[in-house]
């Protein structure tokens, strides 16, 4: 409603405009009689005068009763297209947007500095027994004040301290915070006032809930202040590291995603502060380019990296740094059955040769394989491991299944070779549901041969650096199929002629599974003879010991826990004295606390707020480090629109009062007050009385002058 | 001072009329610092020597010239001057606004008592008629001693008349006034006007001067009336009328500014002279009126 009072208590004082009625007819009573001399004058002008002044004492007593509801209006605080702030019962919370992007140069310094300055502004014209809160949502959200506060009490120094930091603008945050905010905010309503550049992100997909657990608390009214324009700006948006566990010295192609803010514009990668690559972007400006870096693999261990860009009006995305993991060897497990006489010399399931082709001998070598058949695995060979393989198993026991699933859940690879057609029913009922392929049906077909193998997209990850010849020669492959098995969902890497998968793979929580519908012997297919076999294969294991949660947690963004885990070899339950984190931008180290969860132990530090390299410590040593990075999408120029926001939230549920985006500064507080009608309205009072004395005393005046 | 001392307030506290009459024109008299007497209603007799001190007044100049001395002309009273008092008994004229204010017909009364009294000592013959819708009572002019008397005695006792017919009276009497003389009208004229200024020529036509009292209380004037009021006639009990005055008030003494100066206006074209009073007016305005028409007459 475009009218608002700041105190609609006082509009019971309107019940007063019935005291000029009721003092009218009261005094209409008393009517005294008095004899006269001859009555013809009177009558004529009685007859003659009679409705005017009739009327003129209703208009009269009409003037009373407006001036009186007139004051009362105006005593009430009326104000006119008020969004919200200031009005009775209302408390403002407001949030300014603290994430990365906020860092922006613009012509009147920073955006973030715009805001601070609009937020100082609007606490200074909110009325002085408004409550205030104010929050800083970046990295982390976080409330400024102890507690609410009346706006003339809340000390303005506490924004002189607010900065931007590297975190993305996480509004189900904010939310969430607001949620614990509104608990405790005085009145009856709050006013949402959000300071933000509106910087394009994923949205979480519970916004709604969290929107409803808000409007449980309080009615919350949303208001909105866009600061900030789209302005051309570049930055580093994200590090393509391959999807594999990479090998020392081999070379590869280092993808990085860009936005240039210069044509033909220069981009750096230094590993370990030597600057190794050069890749300049072409094409338009403020797109999104990918440019690949040639990296020849540095020595095991931990590398730190970075592409860099020349500055511009956001220095915080011009650089993004990353860990390159570089294993040593990466240990595969390969359990097979047990041979059957008629397997031959590959063995069971080929897995003979399998072996041969992970880990072919001499120091190079990537691969570390340990063969060991069903009945002999035990839960520690898995601890130690980084890759399974499981060629044409024997059922496993319940304990050791149970322990697989739990290594893969928590971050291991396990490639399943199959092509023996009497574990069907093994695979069927109990191995792939325990791998995370719950409800596949093995669907047995006539024997076919001299099956065609097909590349489902020659552009996956794990077929990049293969040349056409390479893909050719894949294509080459002749399977023989005796059974099939359904894509389900999975990520199809190879399949056979007239569709059906050959090899699949999913992720599970934090490792990653691959099914091969057939084995390495010689009558399953011709791939072991193939010049493809022994990269393909080697790919499939890097592929699937890259993505364990000792890696994952490599590379994080500003705003995410630092999760960092410990060399292996480490005795589940024991803990580090002098434990110490020093984040990104911090001055000094932090002492953190080493946390086991379940089998897997982390080291948890605090939550950086600035890009960079977390290092961790432990009585001097370095135990790990960890890459941080701002999240991408507070790069480019992708302002969101406020009306489009608005709509969203409107649509979760969330009441948004207005845009205040194009206001003038000084314009803050009238827009959120709304236009103070009060003194107009005293103004009107006063004429009104002025009327009502006038026209009243043109009665009395006249009797006085003819006395 | 004088005028305090004649007053309507001052002169209702003495009760008798003949004392008001006698106290209001000797009053008069010496607030005048002279006679009233000579220079009018008296015919030339003698010749006497002037003594210094005398007024010169009538000193005989043109004897003066002849003889070089000064002798002032000594006249000899004569009574041919019949004044007739018309005095207005209608129930307007009982209306008084103030306690303390005398009605206009006790206003009337006093004043008449007065002017017949100041008659009679110049041995002019006064004669009374009261009326309201028609001639009630009647005393025959007359110059005797008893007549102040006989005079005085009707005007005591003055009736609650009715309705008020001026204009019609005022033909009525002016027929009955056998010989020319003053006709000297004491009412609040709530009439008509047409009607009254036809009654006054009427007057005139007959040869007769005229000297019109038109006697009103303060608040008929100014209607000065707080509140709603209600009205009630008092020459047609029943009939009422409800109005606020202070909103009404100005319309009221517009009207009868009008009426008023209507009938000025008239008054002065028939010669006749209107003298406007209040109830709370000092009865020495009314007595110099008179003096005044005298004066004009002789």
């Amino acid at each position: 409603m475009p009218l608002s009072f700041a105190n609609p208590a006082l509009l019971f004082g309107a019940l007063a405009a019935a005291l000029p009625v009721i003092i009218h007819f009261l005094s209409r009573r008393k009517v005294r009689r008095e004899k006269f001399s001859d009555l013809r004058f009177l009558s004529e002008v009685q007859a003659r005068q009679t409705r005017r002044l009739t009327m003129r004492r209703w208009l009269l007593l009409l003037l009373r009763v407006l001036a009186i509801l007139l004051l009362v209006l105006a005593v009430a605080g009326p104000r006119w297209g008020g969004l919200g702030g200031g009005l009775a019962g209302h408390s403002v919370l407001m949030v300014i947007d603290t994430s990365a992007s906020m860092g922006t140069h613009e012509q009147q310094g920073t955006r973030l500095a715009r805001a601070v300055e609009d937020c100082r502004g609007m606490i200074a014209m909110l009325p002085g027994r408004t409550s205030v809160q104010i929050l800083t949502a970046g990295a982390q959200v976080t409330p400024l004040l102890g507690d609410w506060l009346p706006a003339g009490a809340v000390p303005l120094d506490v924004l002189r301290g607010v900065s931007a930091d590297g975190g993305g603008f996480d509004f189900e945050a904010v939310l969430e915070e607001a949620v614990r905010q509104v608990r405790s905010a005085p009145g009856t309503a709050v006013d949402l006032v959000l300071f933000s550049d509106l910087q394009k992100v994923r949205r979480k997909p519970d916004l709604q809930t969290v929107a409803a657990r808000l409007q449980a608390e309080l009615p919350v009214r949303l208001l909105v202040r866009r600061i900030g324009h789209a302005v051309p700006q570049g930055g580093v948006l994200k590090v393509e590291l391959p999807a594999r566990a990479l090998r020392p010295g081999e070379n590869i192609a280092l993808r990085a995603r860009v936005i240039p803010d210069a044509p033909d514009q220069p981009f750096t990668l230094e590993i370990d502060g030597v600057e190794v690559g050069e890749a300049v972007s072409a094409g338009p400006v403020s797109g999104i380019h990918a440019l690949d870096f040639s990296l020849t693999v540095p020595g095991p261990g931990l590398h730190r990296g970075l592409v860099r860009k020349p500055r511009d009006r956001l220095p915080a995305d011009d650089v993004r740094y990353f860990i390159l993991r570089v294993p040593e060897k990466l240990k595969v497990v390969l359990v097979h059955g047990a041979d059957h006489p008629g397997d031959g010399p590959a063995g069971r399931g080929g897995w003979r040769f399998l072996q041969q082709a992970l880990d072919p001998g001499g120091r190079g070598a990537p691969f570390e394989v340990q063969p060991v058949t069903c009945d002999k695995l035990v839960t520690g060979d898995l601890d130690r491991a980084g890759v399974l393989v499981l060629v044409d198993p024997d059922p496993l026991g319940r304990t050791a299944l149970a322990g697989l699933t739990a290594w893969v859940r928590g971050g291991g690879g396990v490639l399943v070779m199959a092509g023996d057609p009497t574990l069907a029913d093994y695979l069927q009922q109990t191995l792939l549901p325990a791998l995370g392929f719950p409800g596949q049906k093995v669907r047995f077909r006539s024997r076919d041969t001299g099956l065609a193998m097909r590349l489902v997209s020659r552009r996956d990850p794990l077929l990049a650096g293969f040349g056409k010849e390479a893909l050719g020669t894949l294509e080459d492959v002749h399977w023989q199929r005796w059974y099939a098995l359904q894509e389900q969902g999975s990520r199809v890497l190879l399949s056979l002629s007239g569709g059906d998968p050959l090899v699949f793979s999913r992720v599970l929580e934090a490792g990653r599974v691959m099914i091969m519908a057939g084995d390495l012997r010689p009558e399953a297919g011709d791939l072991a003879v193939s010049a493809m076999a022994l990269p393909l294969l080697q790919r499939m294991v890097s592929w699937l010991g890259a993505q364990t949660a000792r890696s994952a947690g490599d590379n994080i963004t500003v705003g995410q826990p630092v999760v960092l885990t410990p060399p292996a070899g480490w005795v589940p339950g024991s803990d580090l004295s002098g434990l110490m984190v020093m984040l990104p931008g911090g001055a000094k180290p932090q002492p953190t606390v080493l946390e086991w969860n379940g089998t897997r132990p982390t080291l948890r530090g605090g939550i950086p707020t600035r890009p960079g390299f977390a290092v961790f410590t432990a009585d001097g040593d370095t135990l790990g480090q960890v890459a941080v990075a701002i999240p991408g999408s507070e790069s480019g120029v992708a302002l969101e629109d406020p009306a489009a926001w608005q709509s969203r939230l409107g649509v979760a549920g969330l009441t948004v009062a207005g845009d205040l985006s194009d206001a003038a500064p000084a314009q803050l507080g009238s827009l959120l007050r709304g236009r103070d009608l009060a003194p107009w309205l005293f103004l009107l009072a006063a004429a009104v009385l002025m009327l009502e004395l006038y026209l009243g005393r043109g009665a009395t005046s006249s009797v006085a002058g003819s006395g | 001072m004088t005028d305090a001392l004649l007053s309507p307030e001052t002169i209702g506290s003495l009760g008798r009329l003949d004392l008001i009459a006698r106290l209001v024109v000797e009053g008069f008299l010496m607030g005048l610092h002279r006679s009233p007497y000579h220079g009018f209603s008296a015919e030339f007799a003698e010749y006497r020597q002037y003594i210094p001190g005398e007024p010169i007044n009538h000193i005989d100049w043109r004897l003066y010239a002849k003889t070089d001395r000064h002798y002032l002309k000594v006249f000899t009273e004569e009574t041919n001057l019949r004044a007739t008092i018309l005095v207005d008994c209608s129930a307007s004229m009982s209306y008084r606004s103030d306690p303390k204010l005398p009605t206009k017909r006790t206003y009337a009364a006093w004043l008449a008592a007065a002017l017949s009294y100041l008659l009679l000592r110049q041995n002019d013959a006064v004669g009374l008629v009261t009326f309201d819708e028609a001639p009630l009572q009647r005393v025959p002019a007359r110059s005797i001693r008893r007549q102040l008397f006989q005079v005085l005695k009707v005007l005591d006792d003055l009736p609650d008349g009715h309705g008020t017919r001026v204009g019609a009276v005022l033909h009525q009497v002016a027929e009955r006034i056998p010989r020319r003389g003053l006709v000297i009208l004491l009412s609040d004229l709530m009439d008509d006007a047409e009607a009254i200024i036809d009654g006054l020529k009427h007057f005139r036509h007959r040869g007769h001067e005229v000297l019109a009292f038109q006697i009103l209380d303060p608040r008929e004037i100014d209607l000065d009336f707080r509140g709603e009021v209600e009205f009630e006639a008092l020459e047609e009990p029943g009939r009422r009328v409800r109005l606020e005055p202070a909103h009404l008030g100005e319309a009221y003494r517009r009207d009868f500014g009008s009426w008023r100066d209507r009938l000025r206006r008239d008054s002065r074209r028939q010669l006749v002279d209107l003298v406007e009073m209040t109830t709370s007016t000092p009865f020495a305005q009314g007595l110099a009126a008179y003096l005044q028409k005298r004066r004009r007459m002789s």
